[in-house]
């Protein structure tokens, strides 16, 4: 049964509502809790075991563990220290939080920033190193 | 080509297309009396580089093979290789999949159906579906943490399980959708300007669209019973009840109600996924990261029709070989045989009937050498002999 104008009662109750859209990014908008945003390092806790390397598809994470020798003078025997240099390419990353999943240390975390772009891609990669 | 007819090339890149593809259509006057497909123009080497990936990195990269069906091609996969594994799923985890699944078929077909509606000429519906469609992905945010490419799967299970109050969240939407899709319903079955437009356009019989290979709710329009839910039951689908939708109208205004229906048998059978959802484990807690050496197909019901994935181990912890094969590879067919008799200006809406997706289905180029059409591969060496003999005769140029 073909009936002319089925849209207007839906159409006049929007005569009276406020628009469904938002002003982004004027108009700021949050994201829900558990949302995949930006991964970020805590270099500290990191160990350099690279299962987070090792997972990610997009071959967006680097890390270089450097041997530290101890300062001259220390106490014979001092064992030389570790130090974590992380790279993150948020260019490259895809979002999936794999490598938050499989870090056995929690040395890496998503954050719900989500505007991340930039001009270039040098101000994407973030470089973070351990004490 | 017969008398009085011209060949209209369409695409690669046309304003109707939204993903590159080349039609070339045999008009006579404004009748359309012959179509042809060219495709490859979107190969981007997925399934190679899965061969490079171990089964993790690959979850991830099979999920971007499209963004309407991400979940899709993540579940085929990861059944294929816990096929492989002989891993049992605890079962919460398979009801958190068949969750996603129906929320992504349920924006999916919103999604087509405000495509539909807007290809032809009618915006206002385009514009409510989808403001109704940000319902689900605002639930499918909050639940997965992604609006498009919800990574929940994992090889053993789901990544994330649902809270309290998403789970009354999702019941309230389910309640809302079912009342606004009773509305689409009728909107699409009654609505004079939306009927004159997709009443018998791109018809496809039955018979044809078996022929054809077609899939998903494009043949279940044209009265084909097809759904590997039911007819190849995967995960908790043989615990829920649903229906198969199929429309004897074999025409596009079938495509409209098939799908508008799906999705209320979808809303359905997430009130029945949450209330028949057992309490447990959601993953497998230790999976090997190598896969023995075998091989393994996974069918799916993805939004659009049947996905299948392929995946052949070898021992380690990277496939030796992965194949997909989207829906819309079975339907494009069918699609352009389905234009043969309507007007050129049905031309977008009969293609988007069967919602392609190219990006999908482009897996693998071939160029041949066809020389009917004096088309041929040639080498680098050729085509600088071809140069440099050009410029000699035409130019007088000598190199």
């Amino acid at each position: 049964m073909k009936k002319v104008g089925l849209l207007l009662p839906e159409m006049m109750q929007h005569l009276t509502h406020r628009p469904v859209t938002r002003l982004y990014p004027f108009e700021k908008v949050t994201p829900p809790e558990g949302f995949r945003g930006t991964p970020r390092f805590k270099p500290n806790n990191c160990i350099g075991c690279k299962a987070c390397v090792r997972d990610c598809t997009a071959e967006a994470i680097e890390i270089d563990v450097r041997k530290i020798d101890p300062p001259p003078g220390s106490p014979e025997g001092t064992k030389p220290t570790k130090k974590m240099v992380c790279t993150i390419y948020l260019d490259r990353c895809v979002h999936c939080a794999r490598c938050v999943e499989v870090c056995p240390k929690d040395a890496l975390y998503m954050d719900a920033e989500f505007e991340v772009a930039n001009f270039t891609r040098d101000a994407l990669k973030i470089v973070q190193e351990s004490d | 080509m017969a008398e009085n007819t011209i060949k209209i090339p369409v695409g690669p890149q046309h304003p109707f297309l939204k993903e590159p593809c080349k039609f070339e259509f045999e008009i006579k006057g404004e009748e359309i009396c012959g179509a042809t497909i060219r495709m490859g123009y979107n190969h981007r080497g997925m399934e190679k580089a899965c061969e490079d990936r171990n089964y993790y990195q690959c979850l991830y990269l099979l999920e971007r093979i499209c963004g309407i069906c991400s979940h899709s091609h993540t579940t085929a996969f990861v059944q294929a290789v816990e096929n492989l594994l002989e891993l049992e799923v605890p079962k919460r985890g398979l009801y958190l999949r068949a969750l996603v699944c129906e929320l992504e078929r349920l924006h999916s077909h919103l999604l087509w159906l405000g495509v539909a509606a807007h290809e032809v000429g009618f915006d206002t519906l385009f514009m409510y579906t989808w403001r109704d469609r940000e319902l689900v992905m605002n639930i499918l945010e909050e639940i997965s943490g992604n609006r498009v490419n919800y990574a929940i799967n994992t090889v053993g299970g789901v990544r994330r399980d649902i809270t309290a109050d998403q789970r009354k969240k999702l019941l309230e939407i389910s309640t809302v959708l079912k009342e606004r899709l009773a509305y689409y319903a009728n909107i699409g079955t009654n609505e004079p300007s939306f009927i004159a437009r997709i009443q018998g356009v791109g018809k496809m019989s039955r018979e044809r669209a078996i022929e054809k290979c077609a899939v998903g709710p494009f043949a279940r329009a044209s009265n084909v019973d097809i759904d590997v839910r039911r007819d190849d039951p995967y995960g908790i689908y043989p615990e829920l009840e649903f229906k198969v939708i199929t429309s004897e109208s074999c025409d596009i205004l079938g495509r409209v109600v098939v799908r508008v229906l799906e999705m209320v048998e979808s809303c359905k059978m997430i009130e029945q996924i949450l209330q028949k959802m057992p309490e447990g484990e959601i993953a497998v807690q230790k999976v090997p990261r190598r896969v023995p050496a075998g091989t393994a197909v996974s069918r799916y019901e993805a939004p659009r029709g049947e996905d299948v994935h392929f995946v052949r181990s070898n021992g380690t912890d990277k496939p030796e070989r992965v194949k997909v094969r989207a829906p819309t590879l079975c339907n494009l067919e069918a699609a352009a045989e389905s234009v043969v008799g309507s007007y050129v200006a049905d031309i977008p809406i009969a293609i988007a009937s069967i919602d392609p997706c190219f990006s999908c289905t482009d897996r693998m180029t071939v160029l041949l050498n066809d020389n009917r059409r004096g088309v041929r591969v040639a080498t680098w060496e050729e085509l600088r002999r071809h140069g440099v003999d050009w410029y000699r005769q035409n130019k007088g140029i000598r190199f």
